[in-house]
Order: C-alpha cells, then structure tokens, then sequence
C-alpha cells in the first residue's frame, strides 16, 4: 500500500488515481479506528456505515471532495478492499505474534470466510486486480457489494442500470473468480 | 490459479455469459448445443464457468448472506470465533463485559451459548478478578433454574471469556404481565426463582443482585437465573469480601446492608427476593415507588418501612388475597434487620408452600433413611481405610485387620498412598504396644491413641493430618463430639498451615459427614460444597472418595437417591481406577451404593449390589467384620419391604449374633434390635418379638430414650397380643399412649408406623370387637395420610386388619377392595408378586372375601396365587400359609 499523502491534499479536480486511493485509505482507516476506540469492544462497526460516514465526511471537507457519489465509490470500494486485506493480514500477523496496532481488533480472532482464510483474502484482492484490468466495472461491483457490503440494489440506483442487469453482472463476475481462485 | 481469461476475448465471453446467464436451464442447454456446434471451443468454456455457479452457490463463495463475515470484518461480532464457538449478536452489555449470543461452529452437536466477555474498558484488575471469581463460582452450580456455566477460556488475544447457557426469556416480571397470571401462577414462579437461590445457598454462593432482569422465564414457563457477575464465596478472606463495594449495585434490588455497606449474606438475597416477590404481586416497589434521585431511593432502602403488601394494591379481592400470611411472609423477606429475615431461601420457600397448602405448619419427619443411614455409617467409618485397626480393637477381628493393611500396603499404590500406610501402621504398632495386654475399653484407647497422636511432634505432618482425621471419627463413634471436633480443628489447623488443598479438603469431608450424623443437613452441605471445592485445586484420590461417600450419603438421607448413586458409583470407579476392589472401604461403598439404590425405587440393583458387596468380602477374608454385618442388615431390610421376611428374619438373626459378639459387653445397635423384633413379629414369632422389644425399652428405659421406649412399647403390646397376654398388652398400650403423646416423634419410623388408634383397632381386634377394631384402624389411615397416597408401604398391615375387620363384619366388598389395593401397592413393592408374603396376605383376604359373595372360581385363582407368594414371602410354615393351603384344599374339593 503507498504511504498516505497529507489527507487535505486538493483532489477535487486533478487527484491521480492513486492519490485518490490513498486519501480514501487514509480517511476510512482514521474513521475506523475513532469509531472502534469510541465504541465499547464488540459492537458492530459495519463497512456499509463506515462508507457512508466517510462519504458524508468527505461532502463536507472542502479540500477532499468528489464530484459525485459514483466516482466517490469507484475509489472508496478498492480503498476498502485494501483495507480489509490490510487489516486482516495485520492481525494475523499479530496472531503469530506481531505487536497489537489495533487493540479492539486485536481481540478478535479473525474469522474465516466460508472455506476461506487470510490468504484466500490476498489471493481474491490479486483476482480481482486481474478482473480489473479485463473489466473495471465487475471488479468495482465486487469491492462494492463484497467488501463494502453495498446491496445490489443500492449499486444498481448509483450506477443508473437495472437491478436485473447489476444481478447478473454479480453473478458473472463470481463464476469469473470462482474460475480464477478454485481448481 | 487456473487458466487465465484472455483479455483479447474477454468482450465476446462477457457478452455470450450474460445471454447465458439470463436463460433458464432447459433454454440455455439447447443454446449451448447450438454454440457447440459454431463453436466448440467457446462453448466448452462457458459451460466450464457457467457449471461454477452451482459450486460457488454450494461453497457460498462470495455469498452475499455471507459477505459480512468478510465485509464487516473491521469489528463485526459474526467474525468472532472462540474455540468452538462463533459469535452470532451481542445481547447486551452486562454490568461487567458484553454478551454476545454464540453458536458451535464444530458440528459436533447443535447449541447456541451467551458467551460474556470482560470489558476492557471498565474491567481493570477489579472487573476481572469478580469475572475469574464468577467462573469458579458458576461452575460449581448445576441446577435447572440457573443458567449452567458451560465453557471458561481465554482468546488467543489474552481475552477472558465465560459460556454460559444461553436462556431465550423474557424477564420474569414482564413474562407475569404478558401472560395475565394470577397470584397463585406467581408465587408457583417464585418458588422456581426460590429453588435456584436456594441451591446458590446451599453452595455458599450469594447471588447479591437479584431482580426481574437477571431472572428469565423461557417459553415453557421454566425460571433461569442470570448473572452471578457480583456473587461471591463466602468463605472467601473477609476483607475484600464481606463488605460489598460494588459500584454496579442497583438500587431497586439492594437490601439496606449493602446501602450501609455492611457485611452480606444469604439473607441479603432473601431481601431482594423479597423485593421480587412484591413486586410480582402488586407491581410496585416496597419503599422505592415515589423516591426520583438515586440518593433519596438509597436513604428509602434503609429508611423506610416497606407498605403492607395487601395495602399496596386497589382492587378489593386481590388485596383479600394477599392479606394475612402472604403478607407476613413478604414483611419477614423484607425486614431491615437481616437477622430477622429468613434465614436461607429454602425457608422462604417451605412458608409459601405452607401458605399454597393452607397449612400453619408442616413437622418434618426423620426418615428411615436418615436413621438407617446413621446406623449404617456408624460402622461404615470403622471400616475407612487406615483405620481398620480401630474396628480391630473393639472387635475379634484384628488379625485379618492387620493382614489386611499388609496386604494392600504391598498393593502396588502411589508412594505417598504407601507412606501414608506406613505412616498410621506406625502409629497403630505403637499403640498397641502401648496397650499391652491389659484389657481397655474404646475411650482409653482412643484416649491413649489421642496422646500419642499429639504427643507427636516429628514426621511428616501430612500424615499427622490424615490419623487426626481417622481418630476424630473413632471418637465420633463413641458419640464424643467434643473430643471428635477438637481433634477436626487441630487437623484442620495443621492442613491449613500447610496450605495443603487436598488435607483441608480431607478434614471438611470428615466434618460434613459428622455434621449430617448429626442431621445438620444445611451445614454438611455447605462443608461438602468447600470441599469439593478445594479438592478441584489438588485432586487427591484417597480423599476424593472419601468426600464422595459423605456426598453419597448426604444425597441420600436427604431423599436425593439418584446424586446419592451417582456419588457412590463415581468412588467406585475410582477405586477400581486405583486397583483397591478388594479393601473394605470397597465394600463399604457399595453398600452405600445398594442403599440409595434401594431407596431409589431400584431394589432389584439393590439386592444384587448388596449381595456382590457381600460375596467379595466373604472371599476376601473380610466375612467376620462389622461392615459384613452392616451390609446383611441393609440387605435384609430391603427383603422385609419387598415381602419377603422369611429369609429377612434369617438374615436379622444372624446380624444379631454378630453384632452381639462384636461388642464387647453383647450390647447390640437400636436398628438391628428393633428390625429382628419387627420381623420375627411379622413372621408370628411373637416369643421372639417379645423378648427383642422387652429388651428394648427396658434399655430404653435406662436412657430415658423416648423415641426408643416408643417404638419398643409399640412393638411389644403387638406381640404381647399375639401372645394372647392381653392384660400385659393393655398396660403396654397405655404406656405406649403416654410416650406417644409426650414424644410424637416416636411415629417417624420406617417400620409399621407406632400409632395409638391402630394399636386400639389391634386390641379390639383380638377381643372381638370388629366394628371397633375396623372404625379405629380406619381413623389410623386416614390421620396417616393414606387416602392422599401417604405411608402406602408402611401402613400395608393396617390396609390388610381393615380387610380382615370386613370379612368378620360381613362387608364382602369393603374387604374385597382393601385387600386388593394392598396386592397391588404389595406388588409394586416386590421383587415379584409370587414371591412377596403381602402379597400373598392380600390374596388369601381377596379369596376369603370373594368366597363370601359366591365367587369360588376366583376364590380358587387368588389363594392359589396367595400360597405360592406366602410359601417364599412369609415362609411355609407361617400360619398365613398354612391358612391359605387349608383354604385350596377345600375350594379344591368343592
């Protein structure tokens, strides 16, 4: 991951991809941990909330602001992504003994996604990056709806195409990894 | 990583994918067909991607219903797993951590647990101190009404975390409103709420935070109590535990000693119990109700005097309902004064029942369980292991006493087991070298022994501890309590000096098995609790079993047959780990064992028990010694209650020469005295009988032992009837009256129960006079509860002489239905029907009375069966027998 540029850098108009990703970074990881530190250990902090905060954030941040809520998620669902990935591979590193960076976080055990584990993580960030470059667009779906945990619904309203057609993209781009990730 | 997608291509796949994926199954394969014919090498691979939608569904990857287990992974519960479980959805946040429903994720069984953490943030060492101290204390809960600690651990992070059974309730205040219950469903829930903290107190644990929160009721109306995150031991160090700083304490449940921070105690629940219980019934609290600021509700707490219950209600007929006793219950819950409350919840509960049966007062009644055990123990303790030399010295039997020690020191036991052998063989040999030849009575022995034993000042003081332990019990026999509790305390002294778990543990099994001899039943319970409690910190095997055989009996003379089994097959098993099947304290428990089983309803087990506990000592030498004795007499008591006195009587004679011999001036127990009298009274061996009951009250008389004057009295005017002395009868009967009176309770017996009237009906009974005899006997029934199901067993010959009075009286149908609800209580009450003598007895009244209303044919059927039963049950030649053969043989000719 780049390091975080300063997170008042001016984006509005000429932000490099990268810049906007590592600003995005910056913003959702400073948002996650305030709001874990405020909360009493185990309550839920979901990714769909921690979006949404972060784009209300942002919408009133004069120096950090996207033009639109479309072209706000396309960065924020990768940002996210890479900090799940990130967060994961923290604590399983801290499970092997690594300091605490995260201390509610370190609590926690981290959880296997159905059949799947830390490195199934990394390796579906490393499929969706291939996806990406056959088809940005399924593979913002994917970081949308899997990671960010955005409905189908929801990405279909900001995208301006029927839910029909969001379906089945979804269900295109899961045989896509499915073929990727699984013998 | 399979075959990459070629990117060249990647629009044209993407393109025929979504045709695809839009097809249903039956369109898409005739499309596929038809793609395989233009192109094949396409078609192979859409249908390749297209059959990993069915795997992805059945793997759920990147499902969406799964996708907060990786898109809420920042700090969602549902990614939480421990050990076996996995977090589903916090539940609350308790006063010391969160809660979160959890779910075994293992597979190996089905079950959904509350899993509490502690609460980083304001847990601190305080927080996790009670959180540690709420485990240890919750595990050693197991009781219907109490949330089970299922699982304690810790994360691979270091996080505390307790399991506990998940209760899907409704607070029980809230559960009485919704379900509109009226006063009588709401005090059956109190008593559930009751029964839980009774068995918290019964374990020294106090709950300190009883209210409608931390009480669910599920959806079948089962009470659980929640959340013993404040309960503490109370044998814990006084000085961070008797006074309560809690800062979780919630005023509406508080008593005014925790207001004023002064010690707690069980009565501090009861307060809050108190609390409840108003609350449950008139919705308000006691002396909170108008108070706004926490401050004005602590001073009200200690303040003010809680409102009469009837008088905090409006409506007329529930304040009838409540006033009276339930208002004096609720005022003694709730008394300022924790002294002047209820002592323990059980107490609490037995009112409410008493008030729920419109009783004053119910006497409790000594069981046959408690005496026989008592009887039964007494000589069980001579026989402990390392203490046969006791047993010895009263008894003839020293030589295989010794030779038994020997022999199992040579056993191949664990060394310390060894040494401490070695270590009471040392002590004996010198003790008994000390004796000399010169005869001694049991005090000077132990009096000698005593000395020695402090005298002592070198080896190792383990040892010490366990020999204290043993000649405490020695005095304990010879009924010296004083002596037998200071020789405990100085045990108990030295253990704790050593901070020896499993040697403190030794001597509170000890004193709780003295406690229950002594029918302190609450005490003992509390000992065994700590005990046991200790013993988890040092398991030690020896002392292990013998805390299981105080628990067993404990169990079992409190009428819980079932835990008592359960101990004592436990210190069986680990006897038999141990390899020691063939020492006497074997023995010892299985005849343990085949009481409880007895008692449990299970005779069959019972006597087998009994008899593999006697056949094992025959054939280890062990034939001669007291505990054989013991085990004969249990064994023949369970005979008389199944009908089958014959043999009984046999057995009961031989446990009196044994008992005689063993003791050195012949004197013989109250228990096998009174049981031989009893049943050679049953068997019409009134010549017997009387002698056996003449002895006992004439020693009875010479204590000045009320109980046993009455029972010997009882006894005795039978017999002296079935002698046909019916003047010395009556001047018996009268004394008998005079006991019974000043003494009632005499009739707490597990014999027939010792009643004037039936006394009176029996007389009458022999002089002629039916209707008088028939009239007593049947005021003797129902005072004694038999037409409420009561004393079935006991009152079975009062059953069988009403039976009789109706066939002299010519009621045929009256004497046909007793006589046939004797068989049948008599036949559940059997190994077999064909074998029990009561049995046998009813079915030669039920001949007699069917003979009497012209039924010969069923006459025949019933005395048929009744010889065959009286012939095994009562012996063949039993005048009952002899009557029933008469009877066939003339019915036969007919």
């Amino acid at each position: 991951m780049p390091d975080s540029p300063e997170p008042n850098a001016d984006l509005r108009a000429s932000g490099s991809p990268e810049q906007l990703f590592a600003a995005l970074y910056h913003e959702l990881h400073a948002l996650a941990q305030r709001r874990l530190r405020g909360l009493p250990f185990g309550c839920t902090l979901s990714t769909t909330t921690l979006l949404h905060e972060a784009y209300l954030s942002l919408s009133n941040n004069q120096e950090l602001r996207f033009p639109d809520r479309p072209r706000f998620l396309s960065y924020a669902s990768r940002a996210m992504r890479g900090l799940i990935i990130d967060y994961a591979r923290r604590r399983s590193a801290t499970k092997r003994g690594g300091e605490f960076q995260l201390l509610p976080l370190s609590n926690v055990d981290v959880p296997p996604p159905q059949g799947s584990d830390n490195a199934d993580l990394s390796e579906l960030g490393l499929a969706l990056d291939e996806l990406a470059t056959l088809d940005p667009a399924l593979a913002e779906l994917v970081d949308l709806h899997f990671f960010c945990g955005l409905p189908l619904v929801e990405i279909a309203a900001v995208r301006g195409v029927s839910e029909r057609t969001v379906q089945r993209d979804w269900r295109k781009a899961r045989v896509i990894l499915h073929h990727q990730l699984r013998q | 990583m399979t075959t990459p997608l070629d990117p060249s291509s990647w629009q044209a796949l993407s393109a025929l994918l979504d045709t695809a994926l839009d097809l249903d199954p039956a369109t898409r394969a005739t499309w596929l067909a038809e793609r395989r014919r233009d192109q094949p090498e396409v078609a192979a691979q859409l249908e390749r991607l297209l059959a990993r939608e069915t795997r992805a569904d059945a793997e759920g990857f990147l499902d969406p219903r799964r996708k907060e287990a990786a898109a809420d992974l920042l700090a969602s519960p549902d990614a939480l797993v421990l050990g076996p479980w996995k977090l589903e959805r916090p539940l609350g946040q308790g006063g010391m951590g969160t809660v979160w429903l959890a779910r075994r994720r293992d597979g190996r069984f089905e079950g959904t647990a509350a899993i509490k953490f502690l609460n980083f943030a304001v847990g601190g060492e305080e927080g996790e101190a009670s959180f540690r101290r709420e485990g240890t204390v919750l595990a050693r809960l197991t009781h219907p009404n109490i949330a089970r600690l299922l699982d304690a651990g810790v994360s691979s992070s270091g996080q505390r975390y307790l399991v506990l059974e998940y209760v899907d309730g409704a607070p029980i205040d809230a559960w009485c409103d919704q379900h509109v219950l009226d006063v009588p469903a709401r005090l059956a829930l109190f008593q559930q709420v009751l029964a839980a903290v009774a068995h918290a107190h019964t374990n020294l644990i106090v709950h300190r935070d009883v209210k409608p929160s931390n009480i669910l009721v599920t959806k079948d109306g089962t009470v659980k109590l929640l959340d013993f995150g404040i309960a503490k031991l109370l044998e814990r160090a006084p000085e961070d535990d008797t006074v309560t700083k809690d800062r979780h304490l919630t005023f509406d449940s508080a008593a005014p000693e925790q207001i004023r921070g002064e010690p707690i105690s069980t009565a501090t629940d009861i307060y809050a119990l108190g609390i409840l219980l108003y609350r449950l019934l008139t919705g308000r609290h006691p002396t909170n109700e108008d108070c706004s600021t926490p401050a004005a509700r602590a001073l009200a707490i200690i303040e003010v005097e809680p409102v009469l219950l009837s008088r905090a209600v409006t409506l007329d007929r529930l304040r009838k309902l409540l006033a009276g006793d339930l208002d004096n219950i609720v005022a003694k819950a709730l008394e300022k004064d924790p002294a002047r409350r209820y002592g323990t919840a059980a107490a609490l509960a037995e009112d409410l029942t008493r008030y729920a049966n419109h009783m004053p007062v119910s006497a409790r009644r000594a069981t046959w369980t408690y005496r026989a055990g008592k009887f039964v123990r007494r000589y069980r303790g001579a026989v402990l292991a390392g203490t046969a030399v006791w047993l010895a010295l009263v008894g003839a039997a020293i030589v295989t006493a010794l030779q038994a020690r020997a022999a199992r020191i040579q056993r191949d036991e664990a060394r310390y087991q060894t040494r401490r052998a070695d270590a009471q063989v040392e002590f004996q040999t010198l003790l008994l070298s000390e004796v000399g030849d010169r005869p001694m009575t049991m005090g000077e022995i132990l009096d000698r022994g005593r000395h020695l034993l402090l005298r002592q000042s070198g080896g190792d003081p383990r040892f010490l501890v366990s020999l204290l332990v043993d000649l405490s019990d020695r005095y304990g026999e010879i009924g010296d309590r004083r002596v037998r509790d200071t020789l405990l305390t100085r045990a108990d002294s030295i253990a704790t000096a050593l901070g020896a778990p499993d040697l403190m543990a030794q001597v509170r099994c000890d004193r709780g098995d003295a406690q229950r001899l002594e029918g302190k039943y609450d005490e003992a319970r509390s000992t065994l609790a700590v005990a046991e409690s200790l013993l988890a910190l040092a398991p030690d095997p020896i002392v292990k079993v013998q805390c299981l055989q105080s628990r067993g009996d404990l169990e079992f003379e409190t009428g819980h047959s079932d835990q008592g089994v359960a101990a004592f097959r436990s210190a069986l098993g680990i006897k038999q780990q141990l390899g020691q099947t063939h020492d006497a304290e074997y023995f010892g428990i299985m005849s343990g064992l085949a009481s409880a089983l007895q008692e449990g309803g299970h005779p069959r087990e019972a006597l087998a028990t009994f008899a593999r506990a006697m056949q094992g000592m025959d054939s280890t030498g062990r034939g001669g010694m007291l505990s054989r004795m013991i085990i004969e007499h249990d064994a023949a008591l369970s005979l008389v209650r199944l009908g089958e006195t014959a043999e009984a009587e046999r057995m009961l004679h031989d446990v009196l020469i044994r008992a005689a011999a063993a003791d050195r001036h012949g004197r013989i127990d109250w228990q096998p005295l009174i049981h031989y009298a009893e049943t050679a009274l049953t068997e019409r061996h009134a010549d017997s009988a009387s002698k056996y009951f003449a002895m006992i009250v004439t020693r009875a008389d010479a204590e000045a032992n009320p109980f046993w004057q009455g029972r010997g009295l009882f006894g005795l005017a039978r017999a002296q009837i079935a002698l046909g002395q019916m003047a010395r009868a009556r001047a018996s009967a009268a004394r008998f009256a005079r006991v019974a009176r000043a003494y009632p309770k005499v009739k707490s017996t597990d014999d027939l129960v010792p009643d004037t009237t039936i006394l009176a009906g029996i007389l009458s009974l022999a002089n002629g006079h039916a209707a008088d005899a028939q009239a007593s006997l049947l005021t003797a029934l129902r005072s004694n509860g038999y037409y409420e199901g009561k004393r079935r067993t006991r009152l079975r010959p009062v059953v069988l002489l009403v039976a009789r009075t109706a066939l002299d009286l010519g009621q045929p149908a009256t004497a046909l239905e007793y006589a046939r609800a004797a068989a049948t209580f008599a036949t559940v009450d059997s190994l077999a029907a064909e074998r029990s003598g009561w049995v046998g007895h009813a079915r030669l009244l039920e001949a007699q009375a069917l003979l009497a209303t012209g039924d010969t044919a069923g006459a025949r059927g019933a005395v048929a069966a009744a010889v065959r039963a009286l012939a095994v049950g009562f012996g063949p030649g039993h005048p009952f027998t002899v009557e029933a053969h008469t009877l066939l043989k003339s019915l036969a000719t007919r």
